[in-house]
């Protein structure tokens, strides 16, 4: 057996070659992959704090007017503090509508949750109330609809409507019940108290 | 003439009658080739570690500027749940009043819609949407005009007779009962 040495030189070559792809050259492709793929996620990140953080003063902006249309109807205040803004409510729209609150009584009964409130954390906590009203019929629903536009946050519903008996120098009467859901905003779930306020 | 070299160099001294020319030739070929190879593996290594530098050079700014900017984004994420919460509320607030709305208008317009010679004596509702209507005629015929208004005020609901009953000492005054359904 002779030793051919072009061969040989060849053959060493070869070799070389072969384990500089494998030591040198795949290893550092690997590593410049990981670097792009590094770059992309970096710039995306940035292209996203930065697309964020330009939205900021106009989030500011659209939260404080947020704000001041809330704070018109108070849904922000405590319960005790909501539950006498809407007595007062009720007080303030029967004497200007000459009606009469025959009743005012917490409904125990499980509120309807419309669709927006089905969510795991409700947005609204609703206070229950049954009104009753007595007044002819126009001020009955000029009561109503005033109690809607005021400073108090509520869904009313008519539970029932019937003429009620005549008194001696009045004219034709009626009884109302309305279902009163007072909203106010629920306590965030990121600060839970479980205690009432 | 015979010339001789008197200079002769270790090598030459050391392999005698080889001469250095024949043995570079006869290497020449190989090592030339294992050469080329270290040479293109150290210009790959060379080339590949330029670039996994220029790329390093490249991504630590971004990862500083990344790092900085975390802090805006936070604030604009807490701003942003914070505004879709006060928007929900304010829809919630505001789909309350448009519910509240609707169902005055709809008494007055049952109120205001009543024949002549038809009065009303009870209406009820239940929070799915479903009302009964009582209420008292002297004819049959208002009775279903009755009942096409209450259909026209609402073209999703369904207006239907319950019942009639004559009532009164000359049977002459009609109760009737109507059910609405309003449920979406």
């Amino acid at each position: 057996m002779t030793f051919d040495l072009p061969r040989a030189s060849l053959f060493m070559a070869v070799l070389i070659v072969l384990g500089g792809y494998l030591l040198v050259f795949r290893p550092l492709e690997a590593t410049i992959a990981e670097r792009y793929v590094q770059l992309d996620a970096a710039r995306t990140a940035l292209e996203r704090s930065l697309a964020l953080a330009r939205r900021i003063p106009a989030l500011t902006a659209e939260r404080s007017t947020l704000e001041a249309q809330l704070g018109h109807v108070h849904v922000r205040d405590r319960r005790a503090v909501t539950i006498e803004r809407f007595l007062r409510a009720v007080a303030g729209a029967a004497r200007r509508d000459d009606v009469a609150v025959e009743n005012i009584s917490a409904d125990v009964s499980p509120a309807p949750l419309p669709v927006a409130e089905r969510a795991p954390t409700p947005l609204f906590d609703e206070l229950a109330f049954d009104v009753s009203l007595r007044g002819r019929y126009s001020d009955v629903i000029r009561a109503v609809r005033e109690l809607n536009t005021g400073d108090v946050a509520a869904r009313i519903n008519l539970a029932s409507l019937g003429a009620a008996d005549r008194r001696p120098g009045a004219g034709p009467q009626l009884n109302a019940a309305f279902h009163v859901h007072v909203l106010r905003e629920a306590d965030d779930s990121t600060n839970h108290n479980p205690r009432p306020r | 003439m015979i010339r001789f070299n008197y200079h002769q160099s270790p090598y030459e001294r050391l392999f005698g009658a080889a001469p250095a020319a024949l043995l570079t030739e006869r290497l020449r070929i190989p090592l030339a080739t294992i050469g080329a190879a270290l040479l293109t593996v150290t210009a790959t290594w060379s080339i590949q570690s330029h670039r996994v530098a220029g790329l390093e050079n490249e991504l630590n700014p971004l990862q500083l500027g990344v790092h900085a900017a975390s802090a805006d984004e936070l604030r604009a994420e807490r701003l942003t749940a914070s505004v879709a919460r006060l928007r929900a509320l304010r829809a919630g607030v505001a789909a309350a009043r448009r519910e509240t709305l609707a169902a005055t208008n709809t008494i007055a317009l049952i109120g205001n819609d009543l024949p002549p010679q038809t009065w009303l004596t009870n209406v009820g509702s239940t929070p799915n949407g479903t009302w009964t209507i009582d209420g008292r005629s002297t004819r049959v015929g208002e009775i279903g005009t009755m009942l096409r208004r209450l259909q026209s005020i609402d073209d999703g609901a369904t207006a239907r007779l319950v019942s009639i009953a004559a009532t009164g000492r000359t049977g002459r005054v009609l109760d009737f009962v109507i059910g609405w359904d309003r449920r979406p």
